[in-house]
């Protein structure tokens, strides 16, 4: 009833790496695949918090939110996580569904295996389908597989649950989300949202993300550049924020910057590092979900359902009626 | 109109000093008659305040009858600067002709100075009274800053809080109990810190606010005022100020960055706004 399958290949995960690197940016999936990357990703303080949390209000909520009114419990459907992670955030609610008898088919998504290892181990005692899937949800290969192991579902749920969304580029993920969803389909998305537009908010977020600065999150920002030989004395992590106008996003960027020269070898060829140089490392973002709905609007999706609750924010679309026309005859 | 301030005026003054100064308001009265602020209201209001503020403040006859007529002469083009030095005399004549923008010289003088903050400047370290009556005016300006576009907004502001505030700081604008405090007050400022030109002055009054600042960055931000994007590297300072709703409602934060010690946040004016003395703002960029 379990089973594992990646659609990546180690070969290409590196160059693509040696791209990023060479172009100072480096893809956020790096983070988690980068050695030990998983484990240092759920060390970290605020993932700490929110294990904690897990046990008590988020299982609620997140079982009270699951789109039962739309799925027949009879009839199998797919929940996709996308970005499953430790598959932490759907364990309870998945455990308490299969005990009312809904009928799923649970597709962990993740770009890291480590991640995948954890969901598996995580949902081993859940008596459901499930299916873990190493890939970038991004990619074509993904869209191509997750139709052809769906295809006997009578609609999907696919889920970005836990802000897995605030991390990739925007525009690309609501495009992939159109071209990946089918007039049957949900997408669920959950975001940080703000309370308010004021700057005395803004800078409220970018204290509590400048202590991403030190500790444990550092070690997990600095991962992929460790993993390619760069000193960590080399240089200092910072974070510059700023605001994405089209999405309503507050962004927080993270970036290593050099402040000597490094050298380094990566698959034979070699990098130079100067001092002032920085690597791009991950953007999180916080929400106005007034402007974030209006995005995916504008994507051409539906607003089936949203609740703000403080600062979170959970967003159900799906794809306008006269994308289902389309697609009917595609 | 406006007799009630007069009145408030002439308590306590002589048969001659209160005859000068119905003299000074019905000369600025006749001058601006039929002008309007941009809130709408009588523009003569505006020297009355000035003049009113003045006297209460300094009980200066001469300084406070150059309050009611400073924008005569800027205002309407049939008043002249001669007029204001042969009916009110040489103290006034001067103060007025200090605060006249459209001059460069001084009337009967060969001093010329085309910078007009320096121009000023220069007629303060003549006459202190120059100052007080700038400040005067401006203090009631700020105040009614809102009715202004928003770009004229953001250069008064800027103008005030580079020269003014500090200005206002040095001659105790608020605790000079007399003209003559104030002035002891500014030459002991100007020795201390071996002062002896406006260029100098101005120099010293605007790098007490801003970093990295030159007289050449002065004219160049004054001149594109709201398209400046200014930095802050004091985050207390910025927490300060957000704390007050007036500032949020006047800038846009752009970005902030942190490396866990050093901070800056950048930011631009969207209105006239007078900011935290201790903001120590410097020029980050502009903006198209």
């Amino acid at each position: 009833m379990t089973s594992q399958v990646s659609l990546i290949s180690e070969k290409e995960l590196e160059r693509e790496l040696a791209q990023d690197i060479r172009e100072r940016y480096i893809d956020q999936k790096f983070l988690y695949t980068a050695h030990e990357g998983a484990k240092k990703y759920y060390h970290t303080a605020d993932t700490k918090i929110k294990k904690e949390l897990q046990e008590a209000e988020d299982v609620l909520r997140y079982y009270r939110q699951y789109p039962k009114d739309y799925v027949k419990k009879d009839e199998l459907h797919a929940f996709v996580s996308l970005g499953c992670g430790n598959a932490a955030n759907e364990k309870a609610f998945l455990q308490k569904l299969n005990e009312e008898g809904y009928n799923i088919l649970y597709i962990g998504v993740d770009i890291s295996k480590g991640m995948l290892d954890m969901a598996e181990k995580e949902l081993q005692d859940i008596k459901m389908q499930k299916l873990f899937i190493e890939a970038d949800m991004l990619s074509n290969d993904f869209k191509e597989s997750i139709h052809e192991v769906t295809k006997d579902c009578s609609c999907r749920i696919f889920a970005l649950l836990g802000g897995t969304i605030c991390n990739v580029n925007q525009t690309d993920i609501a495009d992939s989300m159109y071209n990946l969803l089918l007039p049957e389909d949900l997408l669920w998305i959950e975001v940080r949202v703000r309370e308010d537009n004021t700057m005395e908010s803004e800078l409220k977020f970018f204290n509590r993300y400048a202590q991403y600065l030190s500790g444990d999150r550092a070690d997990f920002y600095f991962g992929p550049l460790k993993q390619i030989g760069v000193p960590f004395e080399s240089g200092k992590l910072n974070m510059k924020s700023a605001n994405e106008r089209t999405v309503g996003a507050l962004n927080f960027r993270f970036y290593f910057q050099f402040n000597q020269k490094v050298i380094i070898d990566l698959n034979g060829e070699r990098i130079h590092f100067l001092p002032g140089e920085a690597v791009k490392l991950q953007t999180i973002r916080v929400y106005h979900p007034e402007t974030f709905i209006d995005f995916f609007v504008e994507h051409e999706f539906e607003v089936v359902d949203t609740e703000v609750e403080e600062t979170r924010g959970r967003f159900l679309f799906k794809h306008q009626e006269q994308k289902n026309e389309r697609m009917k005859d595609w | 109109m406006f007799e009630q301030q007069l009145k408030s005026m002439q308590q306590g003054q002589n048969a001659d000093q209160r005859e000068f100064l119905l003299r000074a308001f019905v000369f600025a009265q006749e001058a601006h008659e039929g002008q309007l602020r941009k809130s709408g209201e009588p523009y003569f209001m505006h020297p009355v305040a000035v003049a009113e503020l003045l006297w209460h403040r300094f009980h200066d006859l001469s300084l406070s009858a150059a309050g009611l007529l400073h924008d005569t002469v800027e205002d309407n083009p049939k008043v002249t600067i001669e007029q204001i030095y042969e009916q009110f005399g040489k103290e006034v004549g001067f103060l007025v002709d200090a605060l006249t923008k459209k001059a460069t010289g001084f009337y009967n003088s060969d001093m010329v100075i085309e910078d007009r903050t320096e121009r000023l400047l220069w007629a303060g370290m003549q006459d202190i009274r120059a100052f007080l009556l700038k400040i005067a005016d401006r203090e009631h300006n700020i105040n009614t800053l809102k009715h202004l576009k928003t770009n004229k907004q953001v250069r008064i502001a800027f103008e005030t809080q580079a020269i003014y505030e500090p200005l206002k700081q040095i001659i105790g604008f608020y605790f000079a109990g007399n003209v003559d405090e104030a002035r002891r007050d500014f030459e002991q400022y100007l020795a201390t810190h071996r002062i002896e030109t406006p260029t100098d002055l101005k120099f010293d009054l605007y790098s007490q606010f801003y970093k990295d600042f030159n007289h050449e960055l002065y004219d160049l931000v004054y001149n594109n005022s709201e398209k400046v994007v200014w930095e802050i590297e004091d985050q207390k300072c910025l927490e300060r100020m957000l704390k007050s709703r007036d500032f949020e409602e006047h800038a846009n934060i752009h970005s902030m960055w942190t490396d866990g010690e050093k901070f800056y946040a950048k930011f631009t004016f969207g209105k006239g706004y007078l900011v935290d003395n201790q903001a120590g703002l410097k020029v980050a960029s502009y903006q198209s």
